[in-house]
């Protein structure tokens, strides 16, 4: 108990810069720096071994989005929490946006045009809601949580932007953002038979949905539909549905234990696998580097996520391990679908790999997240909110 | 907030994130341990489903042989010809799926008529239903005869098969593999049941031709012999055009069309029975083409060469990146045939240029020039020819039938593939049996104009007799009393033994198939063939060449070799050898030839031969020996007969007597013999002899000192220059 209130009376209140430059997180930096000249030579590789067109604008938007990241992860996380509703309220506006202003792209309305780049506001969004999510629960009590009552708003919040995510269409993201909602509320001290049902609702809508699939047979099935009795059966739809998962397992398979080599892996390189420079980015590096040069990348992401744990365990403010698991949740989040999807084992959407895949928007919501985290790590010492009073 | 509760609130959240940290984790290890399941233990699996992906195996059509005249030049080559192919399965996936539109575009480009653009896009169809496995509709079926394939036919004709649809029945094919037996008993089976016309027989073996081609190789032929300006436009589109290809092809092409075609022989569309037993891939390409007839036809194999195989990568679009492995195409063998193109061409034109009558030309007919120390033809005509290129594109039916239902039939070679009575050109065997039974030169018959022999009575074909011959004067004068006065002593046997070997009665050539053996009669012929006893009045027919006998004009020109060159056994042959073929002794005495040659010298030079208006020459070094053939081809009534006499134009075309002759020359040291036959000619005199001295004299002036035949020039014959 003494200990405790030791540390409570320990806690500094404000750090001088020096302070925080001399706390940064340097293991975290230099995972995202490796992550980052691996996605810059994938890049390069997608590109023809070439810089144009995509390994330039890589390491452009790499550099400028970490500086930026350094920068953010520096402020005190006191204003991150200040500003979280207002950055939501802002990914919000732009999301809402996207159904009148937005480029239409393969069929799906994802991205604003704001001439720098295009943004998509969707990858934002998340961002947006997981630190309004974490503010609204920082100063939930244990019993608050056990009033379902009480969750009606933070449902309410996160619903919206999964509706509308939803709608572009984007299932793969929206889904991923109910999974974040779930892991924050999970976190924070939700009820077990709550998260029992929940998980029971899940596994409940994905095995009606199966099951229609199956019963309407594969001709009449919608694309959703499609994507997911492909992984059942890649020789289902080789034109369709079933071209990305048959085209990348293969050159994954290609790849062996040590790779084809880099810039040699042939599938990829006659243009057989569609977008491995974005979502498919993982067949490109399994085809060239193989189990070795995979297993690596794999170790680095769980170094990352790890490093995101250990950061929430660090902090003492609820609003910092909130934020922080969730951020992590929501990484690793990332990863598994991607990598998932590439190797058959989880139907195809549109969901980048952290650092590796091309892409702004996911760029700026995974180093949004390694500022976020810098922060963390830097003021796990200093109380957020309101903490300590008994209500709201 | 108390801060036990804070403190509650950290020791759950510490809990659940071990336990999300540990879900993280165990995720993190399947996708391992899936990474691993694919790279690890199927790497090969997938290299080679990614070798298949990215490569296609392209098998490259060698070049046909190209035959050249013995003087090396070219009388058949090859020239390029560009095909627009369509591969629905090549194409990358995910570009288009509709091949319709891009058929559709590839025909605006092209700029091809509505007509030819419904043909590609039927031609689409054929390929996608072949391709898919449905199966290529031959032709529509009652239902009855449904139901009997559909019971009786998966077992029994392997594939074959019947559909229905929209109330209607279709007979189908698709390709099994190794069942080409089966497949032909098949045909002739189904055919036996489904009342067909010649004209659907033959659409449907079309039909199943092009689906196995376009199952070999996955592609569907659109459009042949496109121009430079098309195919430059396609190239410019290619990305437009997923699964759309030109095909650099070689197409024959005859230096001289016309010349030389039944020699030479031409090239046609794959029918079904052309790929039983024979498992090239050539064939079964889109618009193969294999040889017929001649040489074409039977140096197929060497002409034909060996396919290349060449695996390329492709790129997602289809386009080749670049060669994995190749092996070269083998080019077919270059044939040298023993045509003098020079004197072939005479040859036609000569024979083109025969009248048969005061006022009318000929309308068939043919002649053969031949080495006589070798059997090398030099010449082959047949009268009238064709144009051998018009069957290297797609024939159209209307032409076809023309040329098959000429009564002149061009398209057979009546050199060796049509038999005629050799009439009076036959004596010489006679007179050759006379001297091998012993009978002499000098003895003397008398000849009143007619002979009876059992209850017949025969007439010399001069009604007031020729008074007293002698077996050579017998021969000058054609008198045909003294043969069949001496037939009764030959006999049959002796006359067919002789018969057989101065060449008839058998297929002669070498190196080319296509011959008919002719007729040689003796008794057992008649007995197997007729079915009927030999009397001695067909033995009297026999010695004039009338009767049963049936010979080649090839034939007669290889007797009248083996007569000029002393009795050795040459047999004719189209392909020059490297070695000249061995020709054995026929066992003949040089007497007996020597008498034989003499009177065939006499027939053209001294003024009581039949020929000596119309091949007698001053100059010794250009005469010609020979022998006059007038041969009946139907059984004249007085009247016709007198009528004839009087003006041939008066009889029926096909009643009047066939016109032939035989001669070899130089008379001093024969080297080359001829044989002419002009159907209903009349008179071999008349109508033959001048055709046979023009040709002879052609091929002893043209080629003396074995230089190309200049004759040739004269005519200013040649229209195209010919390259080697």
């Amino acid at each position: 108990m003494t200990s405790t209130l030791d540390r409570t009376h320990q806690r500094r209140v404000q750090l001088s810069l020096l302070d925080r430059v001399s706390s940064v997180p340097w293991p975290l930096f230099i995972l995202v720096i490796i992550l980052s000249s691996i996605g810059v030579a994938m890049q390069y590789s997608a590109g023809g071994l070439a810089w144009e067109p995509f390994a330039s604008i890589h390491v452009i938007r790499l550099v400028i989005f970490f500086g930026l990241a350094v920068i953010a992860g520096l402020i005190d996380i006191r204003v991150w929490y200040r500003l979280s509703y207002v950055i939501f309220l802002v990914t919000m506006v732009m999301l809402l946006a996207v159904p009148f202003i937005g480029d239409e792209f393969n069929n799906a309305k994802r991205w604003i045009d704001l001439r720098v780049m295009t943004l998509q506001p969707s990858e934002l969004v998340q961002i947006g809601l997981i630190m309004t999510l974490a503010r609204y629960l920082n100063t939930a009590s244990w019993e608050e949580l056990g009033n379902p009552l009480d969750l009606i708003f933070p449902v309410f919040l996160a619903a919206v932007p999964t509706y509308l995510i939803m709608e572009q269409p984007d299932l793969g993201t929206s889904l991923k953002l109910l999974a974040c909602v779930g892991v924050v509320l999970f976190l924070a001290g939700l009820r077990w038979w709550l998260v029992m049902m929940g998980i029971g609702g899940v596994i409940g809508i994905s095995y009606w949905f199966v099951d229609r699939c199956l019963t309407n047979g594969f001709e009449a099935a919608g694309y959703q539909c499609r994507r997911v009795l492909v992984l059942f059966d890649s020789d289902l739809d080789l034109a369709g549905a079933g071209y990305h998962i048959r085209q990348a397992k293969i050159a994954i398979g290609s790849g062996g234990v040590e790779g084809q080599g880099f810039g040699q892996g042939q599938h990829n390189q006659l243009g057989f696998t569609p977008e491995n420079n974005t979502d498919f980015v993982w067949s490109l590096l399994a085809e060239e580097f193989g189990f070795i040069g995979c297993m690596v990348v794999l170790f680095l992401f769980l170094l990352l996520l790890l490093y995101g744990v250990v950061t929430a365990l660090r902090a003492r403010s609820q609003f910092g391990r909130l934020l922080a698991a969730t951020l992590t949740a929501n990484l690793f989040f990332y990863i598994v679908i991607n990598i998932g999807m590439n190797m058959g084992l989880l139907p195809v959407v549109g969901m980048p790999l952290p650092f590796l895949s091309y892409g702004g928007s996911a760029m700026l919501a995974t180093m949004g997240s390694v500022a976020l985290l810098t922060s963390i790590w830097i003021h796990a010492d200093v109380p957020v909110g309101e903490e300590g009073k008994t209500s709201r | 907030m108390t801060a036990r509760d804070g403190k509650k609130r950290e020791t759950g959240f510490t809990r659940r994130l071990v336990l999300a940290t540990t879900i993280q984790g165990v995720a993190l290890a399947a996708l391992g341990y899936r990474l691993y399941s694919l790279q690890v233990p199927r790497q090969d699996d997938f290299l080679a489903d990614s070798f298949d992906i990215r490569t296609v195996t392209r098998f490259d059509a060698p070049t046909r042989g190209i035959i050249l005249d013995r003087f090396g030049r070219q009388l058949a080559g090859n020239e390029k010809s560009f095909n627009l192919m369509f591969y629905p399965e090549r194409k990358a996936k995910q570009i288009e799926t509709n091949n319709t539109a891009i058929v559709r575009r590839a025909a605006a480009l092209i700029e091809a008529s509505p007509f030819l653009t419904e043909r590609m896009i039927e031609q689409l169809d054929i390929g996608q239903d072949v391709i898919a496995g449905e199966g290529r509709l031959l032709t529509e079926i009652t239902a009855d005869d449904f139901n009997l394939i559909a019971e009786v036919g998966p077992g029994r004709w392997p594939g074959f098969g019947a559909i229905e649809r929209f109330g209607r029945y279709g007979l189908t094919y698709k390709v099994v593999s190794g069942r080409a037996k089966d497949e032909a008993r098949a045909i002739e089976e189904i055919f036996g049941i489904l009342p067909l016309s010649i004209e659907q027989q033959r659409d449907i073996n079309r039909r199943i031709v092009e689906a196995k081609q376009i199952n070999a190789e996955g592609g569907v032929l659109l459009a042949e012999d496109l121009s430079w300006d098309q195919v430059a436009r396609l190239k410019a589109r290619a990305l437009d055009l997923p699964g759309a290809e030109i095909d650099v092809a070689e197409k024959r092409f005859y230096n001289y069309p016309g010349t030389a075609a039944h020699a030479l022989g031409y090239v046609s569309q794959v029918q079904p029975e052309d790929l039983i037993g024979d498992e090239d891939r050539m064939l079964r390409r889109p618009n193969a083409k294999i040889g017929r007839k001649g040489i074409e036809r039977t140096m197929e194999k060497s002409l034909r060469g060996l396919a290349g195989r060449r695996i390329m990568e492709i790129n997602a679009f289809g386009q080749e990146q670049r060669i994995v492995s190749r092996v070269p195409p083998v080019p077919g063998r270059v044939i040298r045939s023993t045509i003098d193109l020079g004197l072939q061409t005479y040859a036609e034109q000569r024979l083109a240029e025969q009248p048969i009558s005061e006022s009318e030309m000929i309308r068939a007919g043919a002649a053969v020039v031949m080495k006589v120390d070798t059997g090398e033809v030099l010449a082959m005509a047949s009268h009238p020819t064709f144009d051998q290129s018009i069957f290297t594109s797609r024939i159209t039916n209307s032409v076809w039938s023309e040329l098959i239902n000429d009564e002149h039939k061009p398209l057979v070679n009546k050199c060796s593939a049509e038999h005629y009575p050799p009439g009076s050109t036959y004596k010489m065997v006679t007179m050759l049996a006379a001297l091998e039974v012993g009978i002499s030169p000098s003895e003397l018959v008398t000849c009143s104009g007619k002979t009876e022999v059992g209850p017949q009575t025969f007439y010399c074909w001069k009604r007031d007799g020729h008074g007293r011959v002698d077996m050579e004067y017998a021969l000058v004068q054609s008198c045909d009393t003294w043969y069949y006065e001496m037939s009764q002593r030959i006999g049959p046997e002796k006359m067919s033994e002789v018969a057989q070997r101065l060449g008839f009665g058998d297929r002669l050539m070498i190196d080319v198939a296509g011959e008919t053996r002719g007729v040689v009669p003796n008794e057992n012929w008649k007995r197997n063939a007729l079915g009927q006893n030999w009397f001695d009045g067909d033995t009297v027919q026999a010695s004039i060449g009338q009767g049963y006998v049936l010979t080649t004009p090839l034939q007669l020109a290889t007797m009248t070799a083996r007569i000029a060159n002393g009795g050795r056994a040459v047999r004719p042959h189209l392909i020059l050898p490297d070695m000249p073929y061995p020709a054995e002794d026929l066992g003949f005495k040089e007497e007996h030839l020597e008498i034989v040659r003499r009177a065939m010298n006499r027939v053209t030079n001294t003024d009581r031969g039949t020929a000596y208006r119309y091949t007698q020459v001053e100059d010794p070094a250009l005469q010609i020996a020979g022998k006059t053939g007038t041969a009946q081809v139907a059984r004249l009534s007085v009247g016709e007969r007198l009528r004839m006499l009087e003006d041939v134009r008066t009889l029926d075309y096909n009643r009047r007597n066939h016109a032939l002759f035989v001669g070899y020359g130089p008379i001093s040291n024969p080297r080359y013999a001829c044989a002419v036959i002009i159907e209903h000619g009349d008179s071999g005199g008349r109508s033959a002899g001048p055709v046979v001295l023009d040709l002879l004299q052609a091929a002893i002036v043209g080629n003396s000192g074995g230089q190309p035949n200049m004759v040739i020039d004269r005519y200013n014959l040649i229209g195209r220059n010919d390259g080697v």
